[in-house]
């Protein structure tokens, strides 16, 4: 947990016919981190795997599954079944190639036909539409009626063309037209156009000129425009009759082709985890060969496991050991191997902690994950800004809600969501704010109803009074400071210990270790001044103060160059001062309540409330700050990356 | 205490000291919000998953507007107990260095903000960098904040 896994690399050389046996232990397994070969690493008579071509069409298959799947509106299914050649890849790309393309017919036929009655839906609602306009300004239906006043023209026309079309029967009609675009698809769009039946022959010919499909027209429509109304509009009943059809076929596919379908996505994803594996891999004519990270501590196992899998046919080696995993050292040629990859072992509790580190950076291999301290820091960082018993209680309890909701696996809203993957962190904000809601004496912000109980330090106390006594408060203000202090020096300490644990022993020395002299002093000297009352003479009283600040920071210089030295000196200031913010966030959060106490009972809710959303915000994201930026920034650079095992969907059961 | 005359009332100067701590630092807040709003808001439509990492600039600011809320509440405590002009000028210097400070930072935060916002959603691995210059910003509030307690607790 502190320290990443040991890693190391490995070749695996299996032969052509076992390699489906392995690749499936391998899925699942998940402890091979898939490396590409290197070209100088590829053996004399081996070349490197051609796997681009399946590549393009594992990933289009693929697309197509998806697009069959959204189109019929798949929910859950079980997969079924197949009987899939999955021990040949090529084979199973024309597998899938095959049986998906049956799937896409259907699917295809089910897309036109509703196409086809989208388009017809919008233009008989246009008629519509157009009839009854003409009924609302009062025109006279009947007296239009039988004369064959007014006509309409459906077609078909590419996208490009339609402008022009519509300003050509413009132009026909002497602007006595409606034109309406009815169903609009990537290439084509169909329109209809409404005007007096006089200009139909001119129209056709315009339109067919520009070379637009002309469908068949609107017949059989009454003469009587009221009638003609009532018979588009049981054209439109029956429209929507039909598409409730179509939506039944829909479901009628995706019942019958569902689980045929979830199959395919899930050969889909092998197929597509099996290229992407052999794209990084070099062959011969009878093998391949993979490069992989494992943990060093399964090698043993793994090297067994690995020629079981595959009837002896497969067998690890490990590469020699490179220098870049143990200790670089300037001197040395650096390595032109990438570092291990990072893979933290730790309890599942600690995820939500450990995930605020990875947001700054996967720690690298040779690094010490920060999470193990921050379960102590990050609590009590927070206790001491929030301390409540009453909002600690209920933050616990809030916490243990959201552990309910994370074990069960219940769906909530996006934001929602967050909080209930980092459950174990607000519990764990909750156990600080409780203890230290104790040891301030502050419940809901008044004292606690428990008889005999006295707060054991209480910052506020006195503070808010007639006459104020601030003494608790310069106190409190004191005590964080000091423990910015303590929490500043244990980041140099880590530092210092990763630089020595990777034999790093003059930066070791010259970096962090100078740095802690040179901030114990500068804080010794800034106690003494402040104790004398500000007085700067102080420090010349005794001239080995100035040595002993300064001798540090020559060094420092020295070793790792004046910026360095520069940043150590502002942040020596600067830093120690940021912890203040715990002080003063915790003496908001009680003004605020005290504030709002003068309000009754509605208020003391209210300020409660406020506190507890805004505040335990604010606070949070101040404790993550003071991580992250005054704590992170001494030893933690985050240049990891991960460790991606390769796996493949669990869910497939391989039919012998 | 009853004042004769405003320029040596110290009720007057605090009052004002307190009143300007919380308006300033409102401004200080807005602008910090204002500015930075839009480009999380622009990075959550092109990045859902990041917004929320990228509201850490508006809680930032928003702090601002508590920091100046708190100058301005311990101000009006103190008020009462208020017997010397020199008292009442303290209190005036803390509001207005909490306030003038937090319209600073809040610009800061804004515009920094913003950056980090947009850079965030191009590339979200960037996040814990370009978040040092918001967190840069946003200490020089810190700075104001305990140069004003100091003033505001020294007040007689």
């Amino acid at each position: 947990m502190l320290k990443p896994e040991r890693m190391q690399q490995v070749s695996i050389i299996v032969a052509k016919d076992q390699l489906p046996n392995l690749l499936g232990y391998a899925g699942s397994k998940k402890l091979f981190h898939l490396t590409e070969i290197d070209d100088e690493k590829i053996p004399e008579g081996a070349k490197r795997y051609e796997a681009l071509e399946l590549q393009a069409k594992s990933s289009t298959i693929k697309n197509r599954i998806m697009t069959v799947t959204s189109a019929l509106k798949l929910g859950e299914a079980i997969p079924e079944r197949l009987d899939a050649p999955i021990n040949n890849l090529e084979a199973l790309t024309s597998f899938l190639d095959e049986k998906t393309g049956k799937l896409e017919h259907q699917v295809r036929q089910l897309e036109v036909t509703e196409g086809k009655l989208q388009t017809e839906k919008e233009q008989a609602s246009e008629l519509s539409r157009f009839i009854a306009g003409l009924e609302n300004v009062g025109v006279s239906l009947d007296e239009i009626a039988g004369r064959g006043f007014v006509t309409s023209l459906v077609g078909e026309a590419s996208i490009e063309t339609i402008p022009s079309l519509q300003t050509e029967l413009e132009q026909i009609t002497n602007g006595d037209v409606i034109f309406a675009i009815t169903n609009m698809s990537e290439e084509t769009q169909t329109f209809l156009a409404i005007f007096p039946s006089s200009f139909i022959d001119n129209a056709k010919q315009a339109t067919t000129a520009l070379g637009a499909k002309i469908g068949p027209p609107w017949t059989g429509l009454p003469s009587d425009p009221k009638k003609a109304k009532e018979a588009i509009d049981l054209q439109l009943a029956d429209l929507e009759k039909e598409s409730k059809k179509v939506e039944e076929e829909r479901a009628r596919l995706a019942r019958e082709f569902g689980p045929r379908i979830k199959a395919l996505a899930v050969l889909s994803e092998i197929l597509e985890a099996r290229t992407r594996a052999l794209a990084g891999s070099s062959t011969t004519e009878a093998t391949v060969l993979f490069q992989a990270w494992i943990p060093a501590t399964k090698s043993k196992e793994i090297g067994e496991e690995i020629s079981k899998a595959s009837g002896g046919l497969a067998s690890m080696f490990a590469e020699e050991k490179t220098t870049r995993a143990g200790h670089p050292t300037e001197e040395s040629i650096p390595s032109r191997d990438p570092e291990p990859p990072t893979l933290v072992k730790a309890p599942g509790w600690t995820r939500p902690l450990q995930s605020i580190v990875d947001n700054f950076g996967i720690p690298s291999y040779s690094e010490t994950n920060p999470t193990p301290f921050m379960i102590l820091t990050f609590p009590l960082i927070y206790g001491l800004m929030f301390g409540d018993i009453g909002e600690g209680l209920l933050f616990l309890a809030f916490g243990f809600f959201l552990l309910y909701v994370k074990r069960k696996k219940i769906k909530v809203f996006e934001i929602g969501q967050i909080f209930v993957n980092g459950a174990e962190l607000v519990i764990m904000l909750g156990i600080g704010a409780t203890i230290f809601g104790f040891v301030f004496g502050d419940f809901f912000g008044f004292d606690p109803p428990i008889p005999g109980y006295h707060a054991i330090f209480s910052p506020t106390a006195g503070a808010f009074d007639k006459i104020p006594n601030t003494t608790n408060l310069i106190l409190y203000m004191e005590f964080v400071l000091f423990f910015g202090v303590a929490h500043y020096l244990s980041g140099l300490g880590i530092s210092a210990y990763n630089k020595i644990r990777n034999h790093e022993y003059r930066h070791a020395l010259l970096g962090p270790i100078a740095w802690i002299w040179f901030y114990s002093a500068f804080i010794y000297a800034a106690v003494l001044v402040v104790i004398s009352g500000f007085k700067f003479s102080v420090l010349l009283a005794n001239p080995l103060i100035p040595i002993l600040v300064f001798v540090p920071l020559v060094l420092m210089g020295y070793g790792e160059g004046g910026l360095h030295v520069m940043e150590a000196f502002i942040g020596a200031g600067s830093n120690t001062l940021s912890y203040l913010r715990i002080w003063a966030l915790n003496l908001a959060d009680f003004a605020v309540k005290f504030a709002f106490a003068s309000f009754g009972i509605g208020g003391i809710i209210a300020g409660n409330a406020l506190v507890m959303v805004l505040e335990g915000l604010i606070v949070f994201v101040q404790t993550l700050r003071l991580h992250w930026v005054e704590w992170f920034s001494k030893f933690y650079e985050g240049t990891g990356h991960a460790f991606a095992p390769y796996q493949e969907p669990m869910s497939w059961i391989v039919p012998n | 205490m009853v004042c004769t005359d405003l320029a040596t009332c110290p009720t007057f100067w605090a009052s004002l000291g307190a009143g300007l701590s919380v308006l300033l630092s409102a401004i200080g807040a807005g602008l910090g919000i204002g500015i930075s709003g839009p480009a999380i808001a622009g990075a959550g439509v092109e990045r859902p998953e990041v917004m929320l990492k990228t509201f850490i600039a508006t809680i930032l600011a928003e702090a601002l507007a508590i920091y100046g809320l708190v100058v301005g509440l311990l101000s009006i405590f103190a008020i009462p107990a208020l017997t010397t002009i020199e008292g009442g000028t303290r209190i005036f210097a803390a509001g207005l260095t909490m306030g003038a400070a937090s319209l600073g930072a809040g610009f800061g935060i804004g515009a920094a903000g913003s950056a980090m916002a947009s850079a965030t959603a191009e590339k979200p691995d960037i996040f814990s960098r370009a978040v040092i210059s918001l967190i840069l910003a946003e200490a020089l509030a810190i700075y104001a904040l305990v140069t004003a307690l100091l003033l505001v607790f020294g007040a007689k």
